[in-house]
């Protein structure tokens, strides 16, 4: 890929979002903690880009992440089966939290995760195509 | 077409307007102060409810203000090369309003169905603007009924409620909402009268807050900033049911003040401070309510302050719906 090339990502619908299944990427190893939070370890990637900056820079080989309590739940859920919604449910009910407060820490966090390629996100073939016929369209407010 | 029902209802109130909405529409747009501003709600799908008020200044004339609102939507609507069918002079007989002045009830259709409703309030002598928004395959004509005959005003020298994310709070006449932090997680409505200042804040996930420190260890160390200033007291009593922490500060001597080094020096006003803060543990949340003033005489009645804020739903008092 060109250094300037930008890789657009798919824009999905709200409603489309939630009803998305988020999955952890299956390359990292993770393990639960003595204190039940989940520490992912995360190795130097193996591409010649990162060969020749390790050769000048000190790059670690591996790195470990350790998720805080609510992180380490919410990393359990992304398991290719439970919706967000049903994420901001779940968490909800476990902490009583206000449904606007639990969705938007939760869609941050889990936007935060995508960005660093912990997770994915599964959506139905439909619901991409969905918005891109809503885009097209005018909406008049 | 599919009827809308919601199970759950709660209590939103800001600058004195206050209305029942359904559970999941919360604040996505807040702008404006008491005189003027708008609010819009959103449930998970769609922006549900915008309210717009603005001071009428003695004019209690709506139907004029509608006019315009409607020929500004038809030039819209013939811009876009689209036919506009507004609803005027629908029955409104099952409104009933008793702030309200000469209420209009109207709506259109366009991509979604809109039902508006405008009308001046005396008790205030401010114009509001009450917009619902609804798809076009549903059914919520019980929602609005009951959305808008929930609409009741606060008249200026009357007690305020302050209601959203399950938050309820209500501030004296005087003070005023000098600003107010809407963080997911962090709630903080800070009201203002001279240089007395009567903020509240409250905290989710107090479970995990205070998971391995005790409530004042996590007090002293979240309001440092606060506390940096004043000499503290603090004592842990219950406060209402709940357990939690009677706090006093002092302001510090000036002469300590000047042997601070020059980007230290505090230039605000020196004040008293007072503070109960207290764990939730029927809705996991940590309360704190502060008053700050500067002599003894202009210090807000914390006891009242602290019992004006709702905790937990059951003990949602009729006041509440002002």
């Amino acid at each position: 890929m060109s250094l300037f090339s930008l890789k657009r990502q798919p824009k999905i619908s709200r409603e489309a979002m939630f009803n998305s299944k988020p999955t952890r990427n299956s390359q990292l190893e993770w393990k639960t903690n003595k204190d039940d939070e989940v520490t992912i370890s995360l190795k130097r990637a193996d591409t010649t880009k990162v060969k020749i900056l390790s050769k000048i820079f000190w790059v670690p080989e591996k790195r470990t992440l350790v998720l805080d309590e609510i992180g380490s739940q919410v990393w359990e859920m992304c398991d290719g089966r439970t919706t967000v919604g049903a994420m901001i449910k779940r968490l909800c009910e476990t902490h009583k939290l206000n449904a606007k407060e639990a969705e938007i820490s939760l869609l941050s966090y889990l936007r935060t995760l995508g960005r660093k390629n912990l997770l994915g996100f599964l959506v139905e073939k439909s619901d991409l195509r969905k918005k891109k016929r809503r885009a097209s369209g005018k909406a008049w407010k | 077409m599919k009827s809308l029902r919601y199970s759950d209802w709660t209590l939103f109130g800001w600058h004195g307007l206050n209305l029942e909405v359904p559970l999941e529409w919360n604040p996505g747009k807040i702008t404006g102060d008491y005189k003027a501003g708008s609010v819009r709600l959103d449930d998970p799908t769609l922006a549900r409810l915008e309210i717009e008020w603005k001071d009428a200044r003695g004019d209690k004339r709506v139907a004029p203000i509608v006019d315009r609102y409607v020929d500004g939507l038809a030039q819209s609507a013939h811009k876009e090369k689209k036919i506009l069918d507004v609803e005027r002079n629908t029955d409104a007989s099952w409104l009933e309003l008793p702030d309200a002045c000469s209420p209009v009830f109207f709506g259109w259709q366009a991509e979604y169905r809109i039902h508006a409703l405008a009308f001046y309030s005396m008790s205030s002598d401010r114009l509001f603007f009450v917009k619902i928004r609804t798809k076009l395959d549903e059914d919520a004509g019980v929602n609005i009924k009951r959305i808008l005959n929930s609409i009741r005003d606060t008249a200026p020298d009357n007690d305020r409620t302050w209601a959203l994310y399950d938050l309820v709070c209500s501030s004296p006449p005087q003070f005023s909402l000098e600003t107010y932090d809407l963080k997911s997680g962090h709630l903080r409505l800070c009201f203002q009268h001279g240089q007395t200042i009567l903020q509240v804040d409250r905290l989710s996930l107090a479970e995990v807050l205070l998971k391995k420190r005790t409530l004042l260890d996590w007090y002293q160390e979240f309001f440092r900033k606060n506390l940096r200033q004043v000499n503290l007291d603090s004592q842990e009593t219950s406060v209402g049911d709940h357990g939690g922490l009677t706090v006093r500060g002092k302001p510090k001597s000036r002469w300590r003040g000047l042997l601070m080094p020059l980007p230290f020096w505090n230039a605000r006003p020196r004040l008293n401070m007072e503070a109960r803060v207290w764990t939730c543990n029927h809705v996991n949340k940590i309360y704190a309510v502060h008053t700050y003033y500067k002599k003894q005489k202009d210090a807000p009645d914390i006891e009242y302050a602290r019992r004006a804020v709702v905790c937990h739903r059951e003990s949602v008092p009729d006041g509440g719906k002002a």
